[in-house]
């Protein structure tokens, strides 16, 4: 029999907050939670609502826990107003998470845009303290705005620790320290060796079908990319149906996908 | 199965008895409307039972419940008296899908007293191959001369027993539902057909264009459970986190940050109502949510009827659409 799942809710208390660029705050909160790299947590904060959130934090880290918020809603407005001491009522974490051990020995592409980089930095993280694990490791995260450009200092600091990172903003002046353009442009020169690579990519819908068509123009195959989706979600726990793709339930059967499970449905 | 006869008194003593023990709802005519509600007295409960337009879905998933505050839980004795087959079926489908959750209580704390159905026009509970009574504790079929009462389970043994009524002495025998015209689907074939879009898009788009995306056939189907969490803000202060009912029509369902909706268009919306009923229910448990009792046909003002779209897609042929006025 399984165990009943329900709706039981912890509560935890804000130790630190940083903006880290324009609305978008890592909040650190006291507490320890196991997750696996890509799983999500539900914040609820009473009265308002509950919004759900990838941790980002090293899931090494015992003593506490990051999220990383961007004011785009009632909750989320709510969660980057709460102040050092605040308390949130949180569940999780819930989801799949990215797959780990299918990444071993293997030469691995990640690819993050935007706000896509909050649930791929654990897994770096991860990667950088067992490296030997893996081959090579490219990074590709993308911006709106060099302004934009989320853990800047430690997109400098893998630049040392992974293959290659390739940081880019759509908008950016001359003196920026990264690139200039679209994701796509530094992955269609990158040298794949399709039959070794695993790409992760988490981003928003429009990102999607364009990187998957540069991938698969190298000869990658739909059961080497790993998708993350972002979906609208209430529950958490596969009651509501909110987060239906195709014939999956983002929170019981993903939130990472491989792209042949889903094929029909990206870019909608 | 055998069944025993009994008169009106000895059926309204029956009721009685499990009114005794049990909070009782059934189907029953309250100022000249057909309700599913309390059951005060036994002379309210119609059998025949006709559908009424709202299932039992308002009492054990209401639209609105405060999480600490189910309705019913396993404490509860909760009874369902004058209940359709197609709607005891629902039920088990419903708690079958809420399983792993403490949302429901479980089919054992639920005593199941069904009635014989009034078939209408809309039903199409046979096309399922739903042709015999099923899943009752206690079965009750209208006779020529009074009543028939049959035993399913061993809480229905208990309480004829109680009743003081001999099972051994049987008389009558259970009907089985006949309805005329409707073809029996082929379950995998109906599944497969709807989850493959793309050859039927047309269809798709052909009804879509008919719907009027209102959410009535969600509000009226015994098996749309979807919710969204929400809390309810008290005026002394607290806050409960409740779930709210929620229709895949309403534009709202599907949308994420920043408006960006993922099921921009009512094709795509309409789509996914009958994925989740036909395909996604059908890969995880096993079985559609749909029993076929057709309210969602007699709800749409579009007159749109999900039998015969249904029919179409596993047929590969065209949607005729009833023009009324």
């Amino acid at each position: 029999m399984n165990k009943k799942i329900n709706l039981n809710y912890r509560e935890y208390s804000i130790i630190g907050r940083d903006e880290i660029s324009p609305g978008v705050n890592l909040i650190r909160i006291e507490g320890q939670i196991d997750f696996i790299p890509g799983q999500f947590i539900q914040v609820a904060l009473p009265h308002i609502g509950e919004a759900t959130y990838a941790i980002c934090s090293d899931p090494h880290e015992k003593s506490y826990f990051e999220i990383c918020v961007r004011a785009c809603g009632n909750t989320s407005d709510a969660i980057n107003r709460l102040l050092i001491e605040d308390k949130v009522q949180l569940r999780g974490p819930y989801g799949n998470g990215w797959p780990i051990k299918e990444l071993w020995y293997k030469d691995v592409i990640l690819i993050a845009g935007g706000m896509g980089l909050v649930p791929l930095r654990p897994l770096i993280f991860q990667m950088i303290r067992d490296r030997i694990n893996f081959n090579k490791i490219y990074l590709f995260a993308g911006f709106k705005s060099a302004e934009h450009i989320l853990f800047e200092k430690e997109l400098k600091s893998w630049q040392k620790k992974l293959t290659k990172v390739n940081v880019l903003a759509e908008y950016a002046t001359k003196d920026f320290w990264g690139q200039k353009g679209l994701i796509t442009e530094p992955l269609e020169t990158t040298k794949v060796n399709p039959k070794k690579t695993i790409a992760l990519m988490c981003g928003p819908e429009m990102m999607c079908p364009f990187c998957n068509n540069v991938l698969l123009g190298k000869k990658m195959k739909d059961d080497q990319i790993y998708v993350s989706y972002e979906r609208r979600m209430e529950c958490g726990i596969g009651v509501c149906q909110h987060c239906s793709v195709g014939k999956y339930l983002v929170c019981k059967d993903g939130p990472v996908f491989r792209l042949d499970q889903i094929r029909d449905e990206v870019g909608k | 199965m055998q069944g025993i006869s009994i008169n009106s008194h000895q059926l309204a003593q029956i009721i009685a008895n499990i009114a005794k023990n049990f909070d009782v709802y059934g189907t029953i005519s309250s100022e000249g409307k057909l309700t599913f509600a309390k059951v005060e007295k036994f002379a309210d409960i119609i059998i025949p039972t006709p559908k009424t337009r709202i299932p039992f879905k308002k009492i054990l998933w209401a639209n609105h419940q405060e999480i600490d505050n189910l309705p019913f839980t396993s404490k509860n004795k909760l009874a369902f008296v004058g209940i359709t087959n197609c709607d005891v079926l629902a039920l088990d489908i419903l708690i079958a899908e809420m399983a792993t959750y403490e949302f429901l209580p479980k089919r054992e704390d639920i005593l199941v007293v069904s009635t014989e159905c009034k078939r209408d026009e809309q039903c199409f509970c046979t096309a399922f191959g739903h042709d015999k009574v099923v899943g009752f504790d206690l079965h009750i079929q209208k006779e020529r001369v009074g009543y028939s009462v049959y035993s399913g389970s061993k809480t229905g043994n208990k309480i004829l027993k109680e009743n003081g009524l001999n099972l051994k002495k049987s008389e009558c025998s259970l009907k089985d539902i006949k309805l005329d015209l409707i073809d029996k689907f082929d379950e995998k074939k109906l599944s497969s057909e709807i989850n493959d879009r793309k050859s039927h898009e047309l269809l798709w788009q052909g009804v879509a264009n008919n719907c009027f995306g209102c959410g009535a056939c969600t509000a009226v189907c015994p098996l749309c459970f979807c919710t969204r969490q929400d809390f309810s803000n008290k005026t002394d202060g607290t806050s409960k986190i409740c779930l709210n009912w929620d229709s895949c029509f309403s534009k709202s369902f599907s949308e994420i940050q920043n408006h960006y909706d993922f099921r921009p268009e009512n094709v795509d919306r309409l789509y996914n109502w009958y994925h989740h009923k036909f395909v996604r229910a059908y890969k995880d448990k096993k079985h559609f949510l749909c029993t076929g009792c057709g309210r969602c046909v007699k709800a749409c003002p579009a007159h749109l009827n999900q039998h015969h779209i249904l029919d179409a897609v596993e047929k590969k042929k065209e949607v005729h659409h009833e023009q009324k006025n």
